[in-house]
């Protein structure tokens, strides 16, 4: 019988591969990481008017779409070299922490949660995030419905469409926010900081008081020594929507520290035969391979990384959680990849707050929102911080603002390498001589991959969000003895 | 650019019926459910019965823009190498789901049915997928394949009609 797998919005040609290959005495050989890629949507741009970028680029991604037009307007902000006013830039970061809430929400209880709150050898049918709700509590579901319809209605206030926003203009926002509006806000922003404390309870008392997941975060097989990128504020705080862009070394200490427009100068970009995504490395230390270290210019730009890159947190709880998860992990930084995951949830702690102060701020309700591009365009670069990485849209226009070049570099490109690396790592380091490939460690090497919160539709610049993922083990005669696949 | 999207918003709820055209109209065939959808809509012999949404985003969005509605249909596309495009494939929410275990990015059409459920979602008693058979690989690019754009009438006949009198008439 022919199976038919319908997956509404949930198709792209191709699939994501691990495959892994042993030797002879049934020990890993290798592994690899494959994606297919769809080329093209920067071509695809060529030649229109850079002012539709924001709402076009909200295309690449079903997911992200609120990152893509934050980054690509301020894109168009520096290429028509226009400041917005403060209170456009409190209603774009105040919309743009919103997005983070609800996506931060979504990963933590629907993808990455569940290895954890269900656990990695449970039954795939259990491990989802109805799995999460009948252990965590049939209200923990209520609350996240309640949080994404609150958080969607933030986006849709200020950015006005819930899922793909349009009002983030060259120069400012399109639209005021009344009092009305702001004052029906507030009420979501106090939602956000509740079910924020809310999941630190998820955290603390299903991940943390169980030792079994704790020594899984600390174990070597899911740790990488690598350089750690994030967006800083003028405090050297995490901040989401504007910075400066900072390195740490592996040791932690300041690597180098640069404006977004000079993002060239600091990444490279390897290329490998076996896979058509490139692979991001910091120029000054070289493309060394696929090996961790000070030695190595592979980086990573996550939750974590964002969290090592930084000194703080600029909001109280998430500064004190972001102080407890280094004192429990044995100081700053934290290599191991699990620990992503907590990060994460520190993350929605900050978004959640931020939210809430941006909201208060009286000055959000000011009229004056834009301020007129009147210079001839050329070029420019928008970044922030995508919840799975540093996002980054370049344009170069004719005088007429027809674009000439767009180049984007998406949050998961960044951790291509260290994605592949992890997978490599979980792989050797669970697959044993003559041990059965279970399920179970199939799915572990997957949670390596997993905790990146891989967008491979942005990455590749394809379809919305999903990926079907296959992993395969090959013995040395080539024969495929074990396989897990999974739809989206 | 923008979808042609005719809904209640927030005042969904007190509509009956929701028509989805789910996909992406700038990823060339990938935009067929949205652009059949348009068409079914305007074929309705009771459109005001309807709300119609283009949604290209995730599964979890179209099962929360479905609460609230007493019946729901959604057309996107599909990927079947095995079948000739234009092809029309037929299911209902008691086809769907959840054994493919924890995704990476986006949470499965199965998963976020359970959600709204356990969260008590009020969703529609009844939904019906149409999915519509597409090549890949799929491009950017606005507009439709000159195959598939030649079907867009005929499957668009078809599914209205089935919405009036067919499978997924039952609640009209």
């Amino acid at each position: 019988m022919r199976t038919i797998t319908i997956d509404p919005i949930t198709r792209l040609e191709g699939h994501g591969k691990i495959t892994i290959f042993l030797n002879d005495d049934g020990e890993v050989a290798n592994c690899y990481f494959q994606v297919p890629e769809l080329r093209g949507f920067e071509q695809f741009c060529v030649g229109r008017p850079v002012e539709e970028m924001p709402r076009i680029t909200t295309r690449i991604c079903g997911v992200c779409p609120e990152a893509h037009h934050m980054a690509s307007v301020k894109a168009c902000d520096a290429v028509y070299h226009v400041e917005p006013p403060p209170a456009a830039k409190k209603l774009r970061e105040l919309l743009y922490s919103a997005f983070f809430v609800g996506d931060h929400t979504l990963h933590f209880y629907a993808l990455g949660g569940p290895d954890f709150v269900v656990g990695p050898d449970a039954p795939p049918a259990e491990r989802n995030i109805l799995g999460v709700i009948r252990k965590v509590g049939l209200e923990a579901g209520a609350k996240v419905i309640e949080l994404r319809k609150r958080a969607q209605r933030t986006v849709a206030l200020i950015g006005g469409k819930a899922i793909h926003p349009v009002t983030a203009l060259p120069g400012g926002m399109a639209k005021p926010l009344t009092r009305e509006e702001r004052d029906e806000i507030l009420g979501h922003t106090d939602y956000f900081v509740e079910f924020a404390k809310f999941t630190l309870g998820v955290i603390e008392n299903v991940v943390l008081k169980n030792p079994a997941y704790v020594d899984m975060i600390l174990s070597d097989t899911f740790t990488h020594r690598t350089y750690s990128m994030g967006t800083v504020d003028a405090n050297n705080r995490v901040n989401f929507y504007d910075g400066m862009i900072r390195v740490v070394d592996p040791d932690g200490k300041e690597f180098v520290k640069f404006h977004p427009k000079d993002y060239l100068e600091v990444l490279g970009e390897h290329v490998e035969p076996w896979s058509y995504l490139k692979f991001p490395f910091l120029k000054k230390v070289g493309w060394k391979g696929f090996v961790d270290g000070k030695d190595s210019g592979v980086y990573r730009a996550t939750p974590l990384s964002r969290l090592n890159a930084a000194d703080g947190m600029a909001t109280p709880l998430a500064q004190q959680e972001y102080e407890r998860m280094y004192s429990t992990l044995g100081g700053k930084p934290v290599h191991h990849t699990l620990a992503t995951h907590w990060a994460r949830v520190i993350e929605l702690v900050y978004a959640a707050e931020r939210a809430a102060e941006l909201a208060r701020d009286e000055e959000i309700l000011s009229d004056k929102i834009r301020n007129m591009p009147t210079a001839t365009p050329d070029e420019g670069v928008g970044c922030v911080e995508a919840p799975r990485g540093t996002l980054y849209h370049h344009y170069l226009t004719d005088e007429r603002g027809l674009l000439r070049r767009v180049n984007l570099i998406v949050g998961t490109t960044n951790n291509h390498a260290s994605i592949a690396m992890s997978i490599r790592k979980a792989a050797f380091g669970l697959i044993k001589r003559g041990a059965e490939i279970t399920d179970g460690v199939l799915n572990r090497i997957e949670m390596a991959f997993r905790a990146y919160d891989p967008c491979f539709a942005c990455a590749t610049h394809s379809l919305p969000g999903a990926m079907p993922l296959e992993v395969e083990v090959i013995d040395s005669d080539g024969t495929r003895i074990a396989v897990r696949r999974r739809g989206c | 650019m923008e979808p042609a999207s005719r809904s209640a918003g927030e005042g969904a709820e007190k509509r009956r019926n929701l028509l989805v055209g789910a996909g992406n109209t700038l990823c060339g065939d990938d935009g067929v459910g949205a652009i059949v959808a348009r068409r079914i809509y305007q074929l309705l012999d009771n459109p005001e019965d309807w709300d119609l949404e283009e949604i290209c985003s995730s599964p979890m969005e179209v099962v929360e823009r479905m609460a609230g509605y007493r019946r729901a249909v959604v057309v996107d596309a599909l990927v079947d190498w095995e079948a000739p495009p234009g092809t029309v494939v037929r299911a209902t929410m008691e086809d769907v789901t959840t054994d493919s275990g924890p995704p990476s990015h986006a949470i499965g059409f199965g998963a976020a049915l359970g959600l709204a459920r356990a969260a008590g979602l009020p969703l529609p008693d009844s939904i019906h997928f149409y999915g519509i058979v597409v090549r890949g690989p799929l491009v950017f690019g606005a507009g439709l394949s000159e195959e598939l754009a030649a079907r867009v009438e005929d499957i668009a006949r078809q599914i209205a009609d089935e919405i009036a009198t067919g499978p997924a008439a039952e609640l009209s």
